[in-house]
């Protein structure tokens, strides 16, 4: 019987004209956002590769290794199913400076076009987190409600079908048709991720890629319900659109773009300048006491007190110590802001997860490795590599010798266990949606 | 008659649910909006205060010739207040800005992030006036219209006005009129109640020019809601249901507010390509080898040598030489921002992110003086250190190099922006785009409903 219901409702959706629409747009949209994508991947990735060449050949023909230290650089780590989810990295530039001294620094003067990034790009996560949504909406908004405005809802319960196995068919048969467009969607986005050779893809990459898509169903289930209840909360199917069109401005268009602003205002943490020159003058007054000593040690092998030898092992010593209480002094002074400035962003993250957009965004970019948590690890592993770089400029490494910057992107389990949390919420809140619909339907008065 | 008839339109709006569920959110948005981005403005301001305190630090000291060469200096560019109202390219801007003064090349280099960059603004767009009204408000608008012809239709009440001696076009715009007044009005107070509350949530300092500009940007906000009204009003004269109507208004949307503006400068990057600043860094290193090559002689043992006055000479043309392939790639970036600029104006919503960004000094215009700004700084800043230099080494000789140098007197970033006339004649097109494509929309809905079947 609900297998019956679920075919008439997929049947009957698929005729519909906003069904065509709407499903043409998604393809067309999803397929040219892709191949864009594609095009600007492959862009990156021969930019990436040349200033790698670059770097390696500054290095080989640099004399003084603090000079190849200084303009050293690093590769951002390309993630492939960036192409589907552009996520926080969007503009910045693929090649960073790592010189010490320098915090981070853009590759090199202000030649990256700002106008470029002044809309979000159009990739998967964007179609289906924020055009989808609404497209989800529309396609579900009348589900129930507009079938009774037309009175075949009293028709179809003037024959003996239960209310809750009703639903249960008009859900899956609605889901079905609302899936498929995204599901198409999806699938030619992939193989075009497969056919196109400038993306590598991974036995990881694909794995990911796979879960990628469960995500994005998903977060269509999770649209769909909601959908679906409004409707079926709704007696008229004007209020129900109106409802949802108001919905989706909040939580596709408002909530996530807010919460940064909300979450500072109730929650205050020091800026990451300020903690910086902390930092820095922290810095300063122990080169200036580390130089002082160096300059007695001098004086000394200039009276002769001091052998040339002891003076280098003290050296190397001395500065390893200082430079231990430096970073411990600075790990103490910017630890609290560091902290504070941690919890104001889960503050930031956790408001924007009010919205099933952000989750969904949220997730996504965990998989394909662009989202904040890439960021953070990205930017750890930079400034280990600084320090790294430091030290070997300290051992006097020649400059083909200095460290290289490698990271490798999360493996598959780590990045599972990273979109968990998110699946989960958009899981309970599909789950969740489909209740309330039930409840609504089984509650409603059909005439 | 015409009065009559949209204070009818008007009273029916008013007393819609629909209407009054637009209009507090559009204030509560609005406003909430104005106080978070003043916030946010106070907060750059902040930072850039405690940055600038440190650049002073460095720029009042006295440093030795020796010195100055291998220092870096840093100039940023302080928030603009009227960011709260279009931040457009305010980050690139707020880069800061670092020069260095070497005897071969004299490069700004832009270092860093901008201030207090939110990390989850990567993911969402910022919420600044011009985005509510770019997205939401026109939403909203759309909306609001989408049943006006043919929701009258399925009710049946367009079949009793229209039996009435009333002529089609003024009921058109009578409807058109009352939405317009009825809409507009809480927008035009919504945003005078935000700015006028954006000083509670932060000092913004606005003077009576800058006033003039949100006034400005008000009208702009204004004209991109008509389009959306008579886009709406051309959609439901088009079609006999309101559920198809609505269907097509979302689509229509969708179209004009998310996909086309991205779309734009995605196509401006693949049709008109930069190239990569590494190959211009080659080719400048290229231009300058042949240039020495050309004017050093080779002596024995793969040396090169010249006159002091050719060596000089020789300095001079490689600067130039390289300067002019800089100011080359930096056209061709200009050219790109444009062309995605004008493939943008196919979206109203671009077109008035656009406009809305010259009007508060965050759009392209702002950043090109920026740009030319910062290279006038370069060249003044590297031009003042050799002339010092210079005079130091004639008089001075080779004690030059421990000469101190008061870094104070030194040039510093001017704040270009354009005024307001430059602004106006920037926003211009793209407000032409917009009353155009409002002409378009409202003699559509026009024809539409001149042939519209009220049966």
């Amino acid at each position: 019987m609900i297998l019956a219901i679920a075919r008439k409702e997929f049947a009957e959706a698929l005729h519909r004209s906003r069904f065509v629409i709407g499903a043409v747009a998604t393809f067309a949209l999803v397929l040219g956002g892709v191949l864009l994508q594609v095009d600007d991947f492959a862009r990156r990735r021969a930019r990436s590769d040349e200033n790698r060449i670059a770097a390696e050949r500054m290095r080989e023909e640099a004399e003084d290794p603090r000079e190849a230290a200084r303009d050293a650089t690093a590769e951002r780590p390309l993630a492939p199913l960036r192409v589907l989810v552009t996520g926080v990295e969007r503009g910045a530039p693929e090649t960073v400076r790592v010189g010490p001294g320098l915090t981070s620094m853009a590759s090199g003067a202000m030649d990256t076009n700002p106008v470029l990034d002044l809309f979000p790009p159009l990739d998967l996560a964007y179609l289906v987190g924020v055009v989808g949504s609404l497209m989800v909406f529309v396609f579900a908004y009348d589900a129930v409600s507009g079938e009774r405005e037309e009175g075949t809802l009293q028709l179809v319960f003037s024959y003996p079908v239960g209310r809750a196995s009703f639903l249960a068919g008009k859900a899956l048969g609605g889901m079905a048709s609302v899936a498929s467009p995204f599901v198409a969607a999806f699938l030619a986005a992939a193989l075009v991720l497969e056919a196109s050779p400038e993306v590598p893809l991974g036995a990881v990459e694909r794995a990911s890629l796979a879960v990628l898509g469960v995500v994005c169903l998903l977060f269509v289930a999770v649209c769909y319900g909601l959908g679906l209840s409004v409707s079926c909360l709704c007696r008229r199917s004007a209020t129900s659109i109106a409802a949802l069109g108001g919905v989706w401005v909040l939580v596709a268009l408002v909530l996530p773009n807010l919460s940064p602003f909300v979450a500072r205002a109730i929650y205050s943490a020091p800026s990451e300048n300020a903690d910086e020159s902390v930092a820095a003058r922290v810095r300063e007054r122990h080169r200036a006491a580390f130089n002082a000593e160096r300059r007695e040690r001098r004086r000394a092998i200039r009276e002769g007190t001091l052998s040339q030898e002891e003076a280098i092992a003290w050296r190397r010593k001395r500065h390893a110590e200082v430079q231990e209480a430096m970073e411990a002094e600075v790990a103490a002074a910017t630890g609290p802001g560091r902290a504070r400035r941690r919890s104001l962003s889960a503050l930031t993250l956790n408001l924007c997860r009010l919205s099933p957009v952000a989750v969904f965004e949220f997730a996504v970019a965990r998989l394909a490795q662009t989202g904040l948590a890439h960021e953070v690890r990205l930017q750890e592993a930079l400034e280990a590599h600084r320090r790294e770089l430091r030290r070997a400029l300290w051992d006097d490494v020649p400059a083909s010798g200095l460290p290289r910057f490698e990271m490798a992107l999360e493996p598959f389990p780590a990045r599972l266990a990273g979109a968990l949390p998110e699946v989960l919420i958009l899981a309970v809140e599909a789950v969740l949606c489909f209740l309330v619909a039930r409840v609504g339907f089984l509650r409603m008065d059909l005439l | 008659m015409f009065l009559t008839l949209v204070v009818k339109e008007l009273r029916g709006h008013v007393l819609n649910l629909r209407y009054q569920v637009a209009v507090g959110l559009t204030l509560v948005l609005v406003v909430s909006c104005v106080l978070a981005c003043a916030r946010g403005y106070a907060r750059e301001v902040e930072a850039w205060r405690a940055e600038e305190r440190e650049f002073d630090e460095v720029r009042s000291q006295d440093f030795t010739l020796s010195e100055i060469l291998d220092k870096s200096f840093g100039f940023r560019r302080p928030p603009e207040p009227l960011g709260v109202v279009c931040y457009g390219l305010a980050s690139a801007m707020s880069r800061p800005v670092r020069l260095e003064v070497s005897v071969w090349r004299g490069q700004p280099l832009s270092l860093g992030s901008p201030a207090e960059a939110e990390p989850v603004l990567a993911f969402f767009q910022r919420p600044d006036l011009a985005y509510v009204v770019a997205a939401v408000v026109s939403f909203l608008a759309l909306l609001f219209v989408y049943d006006a012809v043919c929701g009258e239709k399925e009710d049946g009440t367009l079949r009793l006005i229209l039996s009435s001696p009333v002529p089609r076009d003024l009921v058109l715009f009578a409807k058109w009129g009352a939405a317009f007044l009825a809409m507009a009005a809480p927008l035009a107070l919504s945003v005078a109640v935000g700015v006028g509350l954006a000083p509670l949530a932060a000092p913004l300092g606005l003077g009576a020019a800058a006033w003039l500009r949100v006034g400005l940007f008000t009208a702009l906000a204004l004209l991109y809601l008509a389009l959306f009204l008579s886009a709406g009003l051309a959609v439901s004269s088009l079609t006999h249901r309101p559920a198809t109507s609505l269907v097509v208004c979302l689509f229509l949307w969708i179209l004009l507010v998310l996909a086309l503006p991205a779309l734009g400068s995605q196509v401006a990057r693949v049709l008109r390509p930069v190239e990569t600043v590494k190959h211009t860094e080659a080719r400048k290193q290229a231009k300058a080898e042949e240039v020495r090559d050309r004017g050093f002689r080779r002596v024995e043992g793969g040396g090169r040598m010249a006159e002091w006055a050719d060596y000089m000479r020789i300095r001079e043309e490689i600067k130039r030489e390289t300067r002019q392939i800089d100011r080359a790639r930096r056209a061709r970036l200009l050219e790109q921002a444009r062309l995605a600029r004008n493939l943008a104006r196919a979206s109203p919503a671009a077109a008035f992110l656009h406009a809305a960004g010259e009007l508060s000094g965050t759009g392209l215009e702002s950043w090109t003086e920026h740009v030319e700004s910062v290279d006038r700084l370069n060249d003044r800043f590297t031009g003042e250190v050799e002339r010092i230099a210079m005079d130091l080494f004639a008089t001075r000789g080779h004690e030059a190099m421990n000469e101190p140098i008061q870094a104070g007197l030194l040039p510093r970033l001017e704040v270009a922006t354009p005024a307001l006339r430059q602004a106006l004649a920037a926003a211009l097109p793209d407000a032409v785009a917009l009353v155009a494509g409002n002409a378009l929309a409202f003699l559509t809905a026009l024809v539409a409903f001149l042939r519209y079947d009220p049966r």
